[in-house]
């Protein structure tokens, strides 16, 4: 499903001006990372997609609805979002009443809410942790709470909030699966996150946000070449782009295989000489 | 001098029947700085609250084996006792605001009153910290009212005004932009200057590598490597444990395979290491062919 920003202000109380008209497309199929230091906009933006906020002025599109005309509850049936302190959404005694609280309400039948409440815990590797009151587990076991609790809704939209901070190397790697299947459903996903490693090697598309404005918005690969740019941004260059910025590489690697392979292509290139 | 002594400490939290942390032996010197690190549930946060003196006292459960903090047994002293000794800040800040106070600039100044501080000396104290925290502008602003990043800035000010000759950090960037961190790690690695022992736990591996005197690795409750940053991050056993390694080590260990690392150098931790080691087999491809 698509999304479609036009024009879009937004001031919170006490005049502070946080998203300076901003127009953008997410598509379907998309994975998308939101990236900016803390207040450039970037959760407010989100908060826009799901109807939490409204714009004051332009619009944004949810599909062929607008959110202005629908309420937050409507539009849950499209767009799901994890926040980022998993303790702000979490409220059942039970992981699995938990995870079932979103198919529940958008009115799934029950047999309907048990599979996808069991295909959503498998994803998020929860399933022996189905019965455990969520207030057991320790934070990164909540955070993964609220990201099945996401994924159960099986909506066309998901936004991310933050979704890898404190999860460990393992569920890190688990997430990232999670977005490949959701991806290749053709779901549009967007994440907000500081973790620039991370983001690098599981995301298509790049928007920076710097005081309410996307200053920059390109693919991946190509993101980085403007070092300046992103430096000034407060941001931190990813290992391996940096790695290969020092070393004169023409092809900026994403992840450690197009890295070797660059060094590759170098040697040969060095050997033939 | 040795500020804390581990030996032979096996804690149970209440009700669990597996233990949290197991024989554990550690002997911390003064004003070394150590990062801890471990998969989730590893015992991490654990060893936090162990270090901090808050377990036994403060938390039922069952602990065997003894810990001395600047050579005070941490079974014979209370929490209390501890405090402006050793600084605790979790990793959740929400969880450490006192909740009593309606400004930051109180909020900071709290821990000062409860140890008996003159008023006439807190003003600067407070003022240092806030400035060196970078919350000076929010100083008449409620607690309640911060971001996460800013209450995470704020639980450190809170510790740092106390000037312990411990401190011991669990995540405390989890919540802040790289910007944030940064200011972060530049507060921390001035005060191991000013001879403060830290124990830090700490995703940013790269950070760790720069600066930590030691790196300790803990995997179910046990601590699996102990080390230099060098040893302990480039451990073939590292991903065994669930611990990522940086992407300067990864690439180079795969580049080892095909040639494209110089076989007797270390693995890197830091990117100067790296492009060096890289720059290496060029040259050496070049003049040899």
């Amino acid at each position: 499903m698509r999304i479609c920003a036009e024009n879009i202000h937004f001031t919170y109380p006490g005049n502070v001006k946080v998203l300076d008209n901003i127009s953008v497309t997410l598509n379907p199929g998309e994975k998308v990372a939101l990236i900016g230091a803390n207040g450039s906009g970037k959760t407010t933006f989100a908060r826009h997609l799901n109807g939490l906020l409204r714009p004051q002025s332009g619009t944004v599109w949810v599909g062929d609805w607008k959110t202005s005309e629908h309420s937050p509850a409507q539009l849950a049936q499209r767009v799901a979002y994890v926040f980022q302190n998993p303790d702000e959404q979490l409220f059942r005694q039970r992981v699995w009443d938990e995870v079932a609280f979103g198919p529940q309400n958008l009115g799934y039948s029950a047999s309907q809410v048990e599979n996808m409440v069991e295909q959503a815990l498998s994803l998020m590797g929860l399933t022996n942790e189905a019965n455990f009151n969520p207030r057991d587990l320790n934070y990164s076991g909540r955070k993964r709470v609220s990201l099945a609790s996401a994924l159960a809704m099986q909506t066309p939209v998901l936004i991310f909030d933050e979704p890898t901070a404190s999860l460990d190397m393992k569920e890190k790697k688990q997430f990232s699966k999670v977005l490949k299947t959701l991806n290749l459903e053709n779901k549009t996903t967007l994440i907000i996150s500081h973790d620039m490693d991370f983001v690098v090697e599981n995301v298509d598309r790049i928007i920076l946000m710097y005081e309410g404005k996307m200053i920059h918005d390109t693919s991946t690969k190509h993101f980085f070449k403007d070092k300046e740019l992103i430096e000034n941004s407060g941001l931190v260059i990813p290992q391996l782009i940096r790695l290969s910025q020092e070393l004169n590489h023409l092809d900026l690697a994403l992840n450690v295989e197009q890295f070797i392979k660059e060094r590759e292509r170098i040697i040969t290139t060095i050997k033939t000489e | 001098m040795v500020m804390i002594e581990v030996t032979g400490l096996t804690y149970y939290y209440p009700l669990s029947h597996t233990p949290a942390l197991k024989e554990i032996n550690l002997q911390i010197e003064a004003g070394q700085f150590v990062a801890v690190i471990g998969a989730n549930g590893a015992g991490k946060s654990t060893l936090c609250l162990v270090l901090s003196g808050l377990i036994p006292t403060l938390f039922n459960g069952r602990m065997l084996g003894n810990v001395t903090i600047n050579s005070m047994n941490t079974r014979n002293h209370t929490p209390g006792e501890f405090a402006g000794r050793v600084g605790l800040v979790l990793q959740n800040p929400t969880n450490q605001i006192s909740e009593m106070r309606y400004t930051v600039f109180e909020e900071v100044a709290f821990g000062l009153e409860n140890l008996g501080v003159s008023p006439s000396e807190m003003p600067e104290r407070i003022e240092h910290v806030l400035r060196l925290t970078g919350l000076i502008d929010l100083r008449d602003r409620s607690p309640f009212t911060l971001s996460g990043g800013q209450r995470q800035r704020l639980a450190l000010a809170s510790m740092l005004v106390l000037d312990p000759p411990v401190l011991v950090l669990d995540e405390p960037t989890a919540m802040l932009d790289p910007q944030g961190s940064r200011e972060v790690f530049h507060i921390i690695q001035t005060l191991t200057t000013k001879n403060t022992t830290v124990v830090i736990t700490e995703h940013n591996l790269e950070w760790i590598a720069q600066t930590a005197d030691r790196v300790i690795a803990l995997n179910k409750g046990s601590i699996v490597l102990d080390g230099n940053p060098e040893f302990v991050l480039t451990s073939p056993l590292l991903e065994t444990f669930g611990i990522d390694y940086l992407r300067y080590t990864q690439a180079a260990r795969e580049s080892q395979i095909y040639g494209l690392w110089p076989s007797q150098t270390p693995l890197p931790v830091t990117l100067e290491q790296s492009v060096l080691g890289f720059n290496r087999v060029s040259s050496i491809k070049k003049g040899g062919g």
